[in-house]
């Protein structure tokens, strides 16, 4: 029954495949085609996860492949593991993409990108499967570039104005960033065990899987939009409402968590990293939630929301509650994805409310109105406005200065190295 | 102190002045069609669509290419192409008018020059060469348009100050207008945008904004002055000349079209806040939006007359136009044999022509071509149906059946016609001149049922009858446990600690509602309906009749006898009803309800303010079946048979449910009739939604009318449908005359159907009036959905998919962009943007004045917004009206085909149909 499992994650990477080999060969498929071939993909997906949930109570299923390559000491082999943590948010994963697949064929249906939507919620359903499902940092560290570049181009969906591809961009930058974490964890890994698996790692010392442990955080911050890396979320509400819900509502946000989850062992070893975990979840909470409050639209509100839960969640993990953090990340996923997906119908809703409440609506923020004098109340509302200067500080003194060295460099390069365009040729 | 003051009377005419460009669109829970132009409609309707996109950068009329693709299609042919041009014409200007003619533009030259080598071709390279030696240098280039400082910091320093500015000031202008979004209002905004924000940032000692500079001492320094006199501090401060302020101003406010448009209409009509009262005011937001520039261009900062001396055309394009032209002559002259050697007589013709008729002009002429071929593909079938006799209305009807003139119930009408050929239908607009301030028994507030442009007198309240009032307290008193939950997850989700809370118990379990909503949503829709009309138990109601003295907010409470006679027999009188009623008129107001579709409003009806008409069908029975009321027609022209009882109802166009009001009172001895009008408005209702479904493809294979009842059904409740109906999408044409000339004709819901019947009006006083209410509503329509299709980014709103509501007053694009306004493309996309054909049965001396008896409709007409055409009541003959004369329309064009139901002629076609006859509604 192990083979399963490589179906699981590869029939999506299929239907990717299929669908972009088809359009590249110039086959016009329609609408209803991509729709059914994607849901072909997440059916089989999906029940061969049912027939691998038995093995639930008997903990859980490995599937080990043969060496695909090996250099000297270092082999490497597909790992994947089917393990009690990752069984739910699998198959929470296929139910809601599933879904996501039935809403959109009705939401982009007409639009130009169509298919290039399809495209990338097939591959970022192979992405986020193999997230959960890999056995090993290696597997999971492919999962996660797919589920970062799906999540990438489906920002810039509406790729002919400007402020999308900007979006995309942020989030591209902070997640590749915080994808050093990982990628180095994986390396050092390797350096200290000889492999990338979280879970013979009993021969590190405190050092070394501190240090690896924090690799790793760094590595989650960027997917789950935890302090400082949060700036790209309100942003990346700029794709279509289907992929928000998707990305920012169920699943990709809450890759960092599950990853933590998965590195349980290795926290354990590092009490401190726990601390830092909980520092973290605790500054975005606060940050998201202090920024929420001001803002008037309905998706950057989500957007707070759930960056604050997922906030919560990191603290939950840090303080070792991994069921309740478990439970918190599948109930938050169902939740936001009903809230996203229903975000226009913001007016309607609030006009029935308004008026079964017979015209009167409680004033909110009144707590902060009555207690807190106004000079503060003021610096607050502007705080919030700037989303906890988090973004502000970070690009003034970190990315400036930054940005400003690589322009000498590049401006010394010119000098160097002149390149001249070629002008338009008359006569 | 004289001199501020009258410069800031200056400032502030400036600002009036530009504050006419701003889209007029308010808070988007109401929306009201208007022409997106309107500030332009002083000018003939070419120039102004010019005009504006050079003020605004958009699109005049559809591309060239799109004209093109329509001649291919046949949808233009060379004969209206030849009318258009009139005098024009001649085969080298028809030459010139082939796509193949005109291969280069400026954004193909290099692909052709550098890649194609088009100018080393055999065949173009001499003429090239010549007609290039040949090419008049350009005139002058027009003056340049005015500058703003951003233009000039973007070309000198190379960055935007618009893209530090706008972010904050969006986010500003978001919170001052949300009506109750935000967890946290703005501190202070009751004292409006200026002191709100001056007393934010002036608040001292905490980080700048993402590239501002000195915000907080800015701030500080214009503490206590007026908005005005900051926007004059910071024009001294550039140097700006007074003569420059309305460009100015202009520039700045069009930077952000939306949120000033917005801040403008709360300003002149705070009315239309919808939850809570914003103390707007545009020159507040000018002020912000000039320190904020000011902030944010640090240092960068210059006079206005060093922007304007900026060369920021592209000094290449003058040299890359001209190969253009040269090109374009040479493929030109290639295709028509003309030789080289010609003489210079030859060659000049061949400039004049083509610089003369450049990209726009072309554009023009097929754009009237367009409109030719739509004006007979019309009138041609319209007067043929006459001729071939027309269709009768049934002598005696068993119902007569009231409907909005809107173009989406000519389908209904037919379908109704269709199954029921013994009943007649009538089109008014759909307030049936009953204008009033409603608040129903389950509103919070009132609100106005009435075109936009009339202010209601009356108010009416519905009231539990006293039978029913113990259950109308346990109906509110529920009704407001529910608000409360829904408040406490609506808002609470998003909170940090009864956020948690409501994640961890609720999540889960809202996984049933999200299957069931996205699986099977008709089924859950109803079922929600079902379990809501247990929970909360509905009492009957009745209408609040005429309380003498009391008023409601300064209005009169119900309406006075002779008020009531005056607005039946007026509404009856118009539409030609004036004796021979039959034993039930039914009244059907209209709207529309759909899930996850900010742009609902618009769908409902325009002659009720952008409500649902439901309310004025019903108040407009009422009237009508009091028996005292009745006693007064006469005098007034109407006579009601004793027999007849009238029925107000509703219909929404979306699910294609119809509600009858008050049938209880409905008197026992019309209990039959009634049943019978009841299946056949069930028929009606499947065989409109069969009609409907054509335009769907998601309806792709719906061919029975019960099954396409079910799919419209379900499109009202899906969350995930950005289309629940296509709304005025199509209309194009208005016809203002007896159902008796159009009965039996397919009009593919594409013609607003006014009933007039020009022989109970002499003296054209029905007519001035039923063209004062509809030429403006319906032409409001067309010329938005025109503009809106034309150039559906900048006049429209885009797509509907990263559509994010903000502030309960509008769209953005997702995160922090200015607000959107106009029409989403999902709403126009099946368009054709012709200008309205208005066709009055009415004979041309009449209908002329008509039409000059309302300034405004003769606007719309004489600048050509509208077109007109008169068909005679007695002959059918049919004459459009062209710049002052009436001329007589082509006869070949008199096609028309017969079929013997609608579905027969449009089952399985998805694209515009031509008119036909449908014989079994005879």
């Amino acid at each position: 029954m192990t083979y399963l499992l490589p179906i699981v994650i590869a029939t999506p990477f299929v239907v990717f495949c299929l669908l972009g080999t088809l359009w590249l060969s110039g086959v016009a498929l329609s609408e209803k085609a991509i729709v059914a071939i994607t849901h072909a993909g997440l059916f089989v997906s999906t029940i061969c996860l049912l027939r691998l949930l038995p093995s639930f109570f008997t903990g859980g299923t490995r599937f080990h492949s043969a060496d695909w390559f090996r250099v000297g000491e270092y082999h490497f082999s597909i790992e994947l593991e089917l393990s009690k943590l990752a069984t739910f948010p699998s198959l929470l994963a296929v139910l809601l993409l599933g879904l996501i697949t039935h809403f959109s064929s009705r939401y982009i249906h007409r639009d130009r990108g169509f298919l290039r939507f399809f495209l990338m919620l097939n591959l970022f359903a192979s992405g986020i499967l193999t997230v959960f499902i890999g056995g090993a940092l290696d597997v999971m560290l492919v999962g996660w570039e797919l589920v970062g570049i799906s999540s990438v181009f489906l920002i810039a969906f509406f790729q002919e104005r400007e402020q999308p591809v900007a979006g995309a961009l942020r989030a591209f930058i902070t997640y590749r960033t915080c994808d050093i974490g990982l990628l180095v964890a994986i390396v050092l890994l390797h350096r200290f065990t000889g492999n990338a698996s979280l879970d013979d790692i009993s021969n590190l010392t405190s050092q070394q899987s501190t240090l690896v442990a924090c690799l790793l955080v760094l590595a989650s911050l960027g997917k789950s939009a935890q302090f400082p890396f949060s700036g790209w979320l309100p942003r990346a509400m700029e794709g279509p409402t289907p992929s928000s819900a998707a990305f920012y509502g169920a699943l990709s946000i809450h890759a960092g968590a599950f990853l933590l989850l998965k590195a349980r062992h290795l926290l354990e070893m590092s009490p401190a990293t726990c601390w830092a975990i909980v520092i973290i979840g605790a500054v975005t909470t606060l940050q998201a939630t202090l920024s929420s409050r001001a803002v008037a639209d309905a998706k950057s509100a989500l957007a707070l929301g759930a960056q604050a839960q997922v906030g919560l969640i990191f603290i939950e993990i840090g303080l070792g509650w991994d069921k309740l953090a478990l439970w918190h990340l599948c109930a938050h996923s169902v939740l936001r994805t009903l809230e996203f997906l229903r975000a226009p119908s913001t007016l309607h809703a609030y006009h029935s409310m308004h008026a079964a409440a017979g015209g009167h609506i409680p004033a909110t923020g009144q707590f902060y109105d009555r207690f807190i004098p106004e000079s503060l109340r003021l610096k607050l509302y502007r705080a919030a406005l700037d989303h906890g200067w988090v973004d502000t500080v970070l690009v003034r003194f970190i990315l400036g200065p930054l940005v400003a060295v690589v322009n000498i460099i590049l401006m010394a390069e010119q000098r160097m190295a002149p390149i001249q365009e070629k002008g338009l040729q008359d006569d | 102190m004289n001199d501020a003051s009258s410069a800031q009377d200056f400032l502030k005419h400036a600002l009036d002045h530009s504050a006419h460009l701003l889209p007029m669109q308010g808070p988007i829970g109401v929306f009201i069609h208007h022409n997106t132009l309107h500030s332009f409609q002083h000018l003939l309707f070419e120039d102004a669509v010019v005009a504006a996109s050079g003020i605004y950068g958009t699109q005049p009329f559809l591309m060239e290419a799109h004209y093109q693709a329509l001649r291919q299609e046949g949808r233009i042919v060379d004969s209206d192409l030849d009318v258009a041009l009139a005098d024009d014409a001649c085969d080298m200007l028809r030459a010139w008018f082939d796509p193949a003619s005109h291969p280069l533009t400026i954004s193909n030259l290099r692909w052709y020059a550098d890649e194609k080598r088009y100018f080393d071709l055999p065949e173009i390279r001499d003429l090239y060469q010549e007609a290039k030696r040949r090419l008049p240098p350009f005139e002058q280039a027009p003056e340049g348009r005015s500058k703003r400082l951003r233009d000039s910091v973007f070309f000198v320093d190379g960055y935007d100050t618009d893209a530090i500015v706008n972010p904050l000031l969006i986010h500003l202008c978001a919170a001052f207008t949300d009506q109750g979004m935000a967890y946290w209002p703005m501190p202070n905004r009751d004292e409006g945008l200026l002191v709100a924000t001056q007393k934010l940032f002036s608040n001292g000692g905490l980080i700048n904004p993402l590239g501002f500079t000195g915000l907080d001492t800015l701030f500080q320094r214009v503490q206590g002055m007026s908005a005005a006199a900051i926007v004059l501090d910071v024009f001294r401060q550039w140097d700006v000349p007074t003569s420059a302020y309305d460009s100015l101003i202009e520039l700045e406010l069009l930077a952000l079209p939306g949120w000033a448009g917005l801040i403008r209409r709360l300003e002149l009509e705070p009315s239309l806040a919808p939850y809570l009262a914003i103390n707007a005011s545009l020159m507040d937001f000018l002020a912000i939006r000039l320190l904020l520039t000011v902030a944010a261009s640090g240092e960068h900062q210059s006079t206005y007359a060093n922007w304007q001396r900026l060369e920021q055309e592209d000094s290449d394009f003058y040299k890359r136009q001209r190969m253009v032209e040269a090109g374009n002559i040479a493929t030109l002259m290639a295709r028509l044999n003309v030789s080289l050697n010609s003489p210079d007589s030859v060659w000049d013709e061949l400039i004049t022509m083509t610089r003369k008729w450049d990209d726009l002009q072309r554009r023009r002429v097929l754009h009237q071509a367009y409109e030719h071929r739509h004006a007979l593909s019309v009138l041609g079938p319209l007067s043929r149906h006459r001729i071939d006799g027309g269709f009768s209305d049934p002598d005696k009807p068993s119902a007569q059946v009231f409907f909005c003139i809107d173009e989406r119930e000519e389908s209904a009408r037919r379908a109704l016609e269709e199954v029921a050929p013994d009943i007649e239908t009538f089109g008014a607009a759909g307030f049936f001149g009953v204008a009033v301030h409603y608040q129903g028994a389950d509103d919070a507030h009132g609100a106005a049922f009435c075109p936009i442009v009339v202010t209601p007198q009356h108010a009416v309240i519905e009231h539990p009858l006293v039978s029913d009032e113990h259950i109308y307290k346990v109906r509110q008193k529920r009704r407001k446990h529910v608000a409360r939950t829904a408040l406490t997850t609506f808002k609470g989700s998003r909170t940090l600690f009864r956020g948690t809370l409501v994640n961890l118990v609720l999540g889960l379990p809202t996984l049933v509602p999200l299957v069931a909503n996205i699986v099977a949503p008709g089924t859950f829709g109803k079922l929600l309906a079902k379990i809501n009309s247990k929970l909360l138990p509905a009492p009957s109601t009745m209408l609040g009749s005429l309380h003498e003295g009391n008023t409601y907010h300064g209005l009169q409470q119900g309406f006075t006898l002779e008020e009531k006679a005056d607005r039946v027999a007026g509404m009856l009188n118009a539409a030609g009803l004036v004796k021979d009623t039959a034993r039930l008129v039914v009244i059907l107001g209209h709207g529309s309800t759909s899930l996850n579709n900010p742009h609902e409003s618009a769908h409902d009806c325009g002659a009720c303010g952008g409500r649902r008409g439901g309310v004025n069908a019903r108040l407009f029975a009422a009237m009508a079946n009091n028996s005292d009321v009745r006693k007064l027609l006469p005098a007034r022209g109407v006579t009601v048979s004793n027999d007849t009882w009238f029925v107000g109802g509703y219909h929404d166009t979306s699910s294609d449910e119809v509600t009858l009001y008050d049938t209880a009172v409905v008197p026992a001895t019309h209990a039959d009739d009634l049943e019978r009008l009841r299946l056949n408005l069930d028929k009606m209702r499947a065989g409109n939604a069969l009609e409907r479904a054509r335009r769907f493809e998601a309806a792709d294979g719906y061919s029975s009318p019960d099954s396409a009842l079910v799919h419209v059904e379900d499109r009202a409740f899906q969350l995930s449908e950005p289309r629940p109906e296509y709304g005025h999408c199509t209309n194009a044409v208005c016809i203002v005359g007896r159902r008796a000339s159009t009965r039996g004709l397919f009009l593919d819901r594409r013609a607003f159907l006014v009933s007039y019947d020009a022989k109970v009006d002499p003296k054209v006083t029905s007519l001035t009036a039923l063209l004062g209410a509809a030429g403006p509503v319906c032409a409001g329509i067309n010329l938005e959905y025109y503009f809106s299709y034309v150039d559906n980014e900048r006049y429209g709103c885009g797509t509907k998919l990263p559509h994010n509501v903000v502030g309960l007053v509008g769209v953005m694009n997702g995160f922090r962009s200015d607000l959107r306004t106009g029409l989403p493309w999902q709403m126009v996309e099946i368009h054709e943007p012709v200008r309205l054909l208005l066709v009055v049965e009415a004979s041309p001396e009449n209908l002329w004045t008509a039409i000059s008896n309302n300034p405004h409709v003769t606007e719309l007409v004489t600048n050509r917004w509208i077109r007109v055409a008169s068909m005679n009541p007695d002959s059918g003959l049919i004459k459009v009206w062209k710049d002052g004369l009436w001329n007589d329309i082509d006869p070949d064009e008199n096609r028309l085909p017969v079929v013997n139901s609608s579905g027969d002629w449009f089952l399985g076609r998805m694209e515009h149909l031509p008119m036909a006859r449908i014989e079994v509604s005879k």
